[in-house]
């Protein structure tokens, strides 16, 4: 249908338009990755922010707790046992953080409760109670420093202890301070009670609501000391019952996050498990300038594998646009191309058309020159005739009129002799013939080219007519000196013809033969058959010039210089008015011509 | 003769032409009497050549050809005459519808002293021929 180079278009087309769809897919995936990395980057800053943001929430919210907790520690009311102001101080203390404490409670330096906050909890620590073995006793008391406890589950649930010591070095202060130690008085301990749940709604309620997210709080040793899951709080996120929460595919790399977590520096890192993606996000909380416990915020999110979705259906997009594109220019290659063919095969039959248009046009202009070239020879025939017809027309008209000028101015002149010679009138007799036959065969050539020309057909014996014309000949052309010899063997035919046109014919066709014979012999001959009867006409002239041979019997064709050129013309249309031929032919010896005409035959013939 | 014509050379003419009446009467007419005409004529150029060749080259004071004759034509012989005596004066007298222009187109360089077209009557010929050696 189309030819290799079409084909091959069409498949370069197609190549180009495969590669153009890879490309673009490549291209796509290339894209899609980088703004998966994006959004992946962006969740994980925005993840850290967020911890940041929490973790000094936390830490404002636990400051307000270790100030109330100092405050106490050095208010008087405590150093004084002034016990129902250190009520209200608790109390006060408590409304203060009631968000995140159940309590505080005073400890004497034995470990008895003295004093608890009234408001929150209902199952507060009594006064009197021994707490002298609690490691927020023991620890502040031994150290001398804050204690920060790690979870406890107490009887108001999982709960984290902050307690303070209280010395009291009023009395020395001013006497000794180098002795300051020794003079110190353990007073007791400040304690409060962080409420673990109260913590975590707390965390929870402080997350920005569009982010699904879960906090947890670790302390420096790996304990939960918050999690969603409260069976969990309270234990090692290495023990079993945490380990078997997490997926074994992931449960490397997640511990690897946990461990790296407890460090010093922030974090935020990715953990993917089943197309889902949870960024984890750390931040470290110190409080006293002590880091104490680290900050989670897990959100699982499944931006990735959306995003992964969109850019998979872009790419998939992308690649059928282009596929279809390329699908499109193999078509419009196709429609071009057969559009092209059919435009291809209309040009070439126009082509054809116009060539066969411009074959026959070139043939009638062929035919258009060759009818011009015929007319111009008829032209140039018609300006020959003009001029040879003026040339016998005025040739003989001189002589007459210089002869009859002569006679006349004898007759002008005073001698009365008038001298005439027959000289003078012989040539103003033949000049005067020689017109008349000129004009009889310019009258002839219009009557048979106007087709009036008529015969008086009569019977009469050949040989009469031909004595009769061989006198007329020698009378004629007396003026030629040298005569040439006419040989005829007189035989009867008897022939029924035009007497006077048969005549003509044959004077014609002897005056040619004597003008173009200088010396030898003419022979006139007649033959007869049944069906026909054949005069010829035999010279030993010049012969037949080639060049008039083929147009011998047309109009105005001489190679004579004397002759208008219409007398074989005018013998044709004789014999053929007598339903005979007329022919000639050079001789075979190659001296002069014979000129033969015939006549159908008569049926009877004379002795 | 008259005393007028024999004391003056008569002017000698060749007159060459195939009709042997035109000769005839161009010969009686111009050697008449009162005419100063010396007049051989020929009935075919070959004939006048070799009259021509018998006497010196400028015998002849002028030559008068018909330019349509068997054999030889005029042209050829005036080429002829040429050839032998470059000055001698030819005109062409002849029946042709030939003017000067058409001659001149063909041949441009030609020396003719005058394209005489018949029938003329002889007075005027007379003329003609006088007024073409006297000019020159």
């Amino acid at each position: 249908m189309f030819s290799k180079g079409n084909i091959g278009l069409l498949v370069f087309t197609a190549i180009i338009a495969i590669i153009l769809s890879v490309l673009s897919y490549q291209y796509s995936s290339l894209t899609a990755n980088k703004i998966a990395g994006i959004a992946s980057d962006d969740v994980r800053s925005n993840a850290r922010i967020e911890a940041y943001h929490l973790s000094q929430i936390l830490i404002q919210s636990i400051e307000a707790i270790t100030n109330n907790l100092k405050a106490l520690t050095n208010s008087l009311p405590v150093l004084n046992s002034e016990n129902q102001t250190v009520q209200f101080l608790l109390n006060n203390a408590q409304d203060s953080t009631n968000n995140l404490t159940n309590a505080y409670y005073l400890l004497n330096s034995s470990g008895s409760v003295i004093s608890s906050s009234n408001s929150g909890m209902e199952l507060r620590p009594q006064a009197g109670l021994d707490l002298s073995k609690t490691e927020y006793f023991l620890a502040p008391r031994n150290t001398k420093l804050p204690y920060y406890s790690t979870v406890k589950q107490s009887d108001e649930g999982a709960t984290i202890y902050v307690s303070y010591p209280i010395f009291d070095n009023r009395n020395d202060k001013l006497e000794n301070t180098v002795q300051n130690n020794t003079t110190e008085t353990f007073r007791g301990v400040i304690v409060s009670a962080i409420d673990v749940e109260k913590v975590g709604n707390f965390l929870q309620g402080k997350l920005s609501p569009e982010l699904i997210s879960n906090v947890g709080l670790m302390d420096k040793n790996g304990i939960f000391l918050y999690a969603r899951n409260e069976s969990l709080i309270g234990q090692n996120f290495l023990s079993d019952d945490f380990q078997s929460t997490i997926p074994s595919e992931i449960k490397d790399s997640y511990n690897d996050i946990l461990k790296r977590s407890l460090g010093s520096e922030s974090g935020s890192e990715d953990i993917s498990f089943n197309d889902k993606t949870s960024t984890i996000s750390y931040q470290p909380v110190a409080i006293d300038a002590k880091q104490l416990w680290t900050l989670y915020i897990g959100s699982p999110h499944t931006l990735t594998s959306d995003v992964g979705l969109l850019i998979d259906q872009q790419k998939n997009f992308s690649t059928i646009v282009v596929m279809a594109i390329g699908a499109i220019a193999i078509g419009i290659s196709f429609v071009i191309l057969s559009w092209n063919k059919s435009l291809k095969a209309s040009v070439r039959n126009r082509t054809l058309e116009l060539k066969s248009a411009n074959d026959s046009l070139t043939e009638s202009n062929r035919l258009l020159a060759a009818a011009n070239e015929q007319l111009k020879v008829h032209d140039k025939m018609q300006k020959e005739f003009i001029n040879v017809a003026a040339h016998e027309l005025r040739t003989p008209i001189m002589p007459i009129l210089g002869d009859a000028q002569y006679i006349e101015r004898q007759f002008n002149s005073e001698d009365p002799r008038i001298q005439i010679e027959r000289d003078q009138i012989s040539s103003l007799i033949r000049n005067a013939k020689r017109l008349d036959r000129l004009a009889s065969d310019i009258l002839d050539v219009t009557r048979i080219e106007s087709k009036s020309l008529r015969l008086n057909k009569e019977k009469f014996n050949l040989k009469d007519m031909i004595y009769s014309i061989l006198t007329d000949v020698k009378k004629y052309d007396s003026e030629v000196t040298k005569f040439p010899e006419i040989k005829y063997t007189p035989k009867d035919v008897i022939v029924e013809a035009d007497k006077g046109r048969l005549s003509q014919v044959l004077a014609n066709l002897l005056s040619n033969a004597v003008k173009f014979t200088e010396k030898g012999t003419i022979t006139i001959d007649t033959s007869e058959s049944d069906k026909e009867v054949i005069v010829s006409v035999r010279d030993t002239g010049t012969g037949i010039d080639p060049e008039v041979y083929q147009k011998l019997f047309s109009k105005f064709i001489t190679k004579s210089d004397r002759g208008t050129g219409l007398g074989l013309f005018i013998s044709k249309s004789i014999i053929e008015s007598h339903g005979g031929r007329i022919w000639a032919e050079n001789n075979l010896d190659g001296l002069g011509a014979t000129f033969y005409f015939s006549l159908p035959g008569s049926s009877h013939s004379e002795a | 003769m008259s005393d007028n014509s024999s004391d003056i050379d008569p002017i000698k003419l060749m007159v060459v032409d195939d009709e042997r009446d035109i000769l005839r009467i161009i010969k009686r007419d111009l050697e008449a009497d009162e005419n100063p005409f010396k007049v051989d004529v020929f009935h075919s150029s070959e004939l006048a050549l070799q009259e021509f060749d018998i006497h010196p080259k400028d015998y002849y004071d002028l030559i008068l050809t018909d330019i349509r004759m068997p054999k030889m034509n005029g042209f050829e012989l005036y080429r002829r005459i040429k050839e032998k005596n470059p000055a001698m004066k030819i005109a062409f007298i002849t029946a042709f519808e030939i003017n000067r222009d058409e001659f001149n187109k063909v041949l441009p360089s030609i020396d003719v002293k005058d394209f005489i077209i018949k029938p003329i009557s002889m007075s005027d010929l007379i003329v003609k021929l006088k007024l073409i050696v006297k000019r020159s």
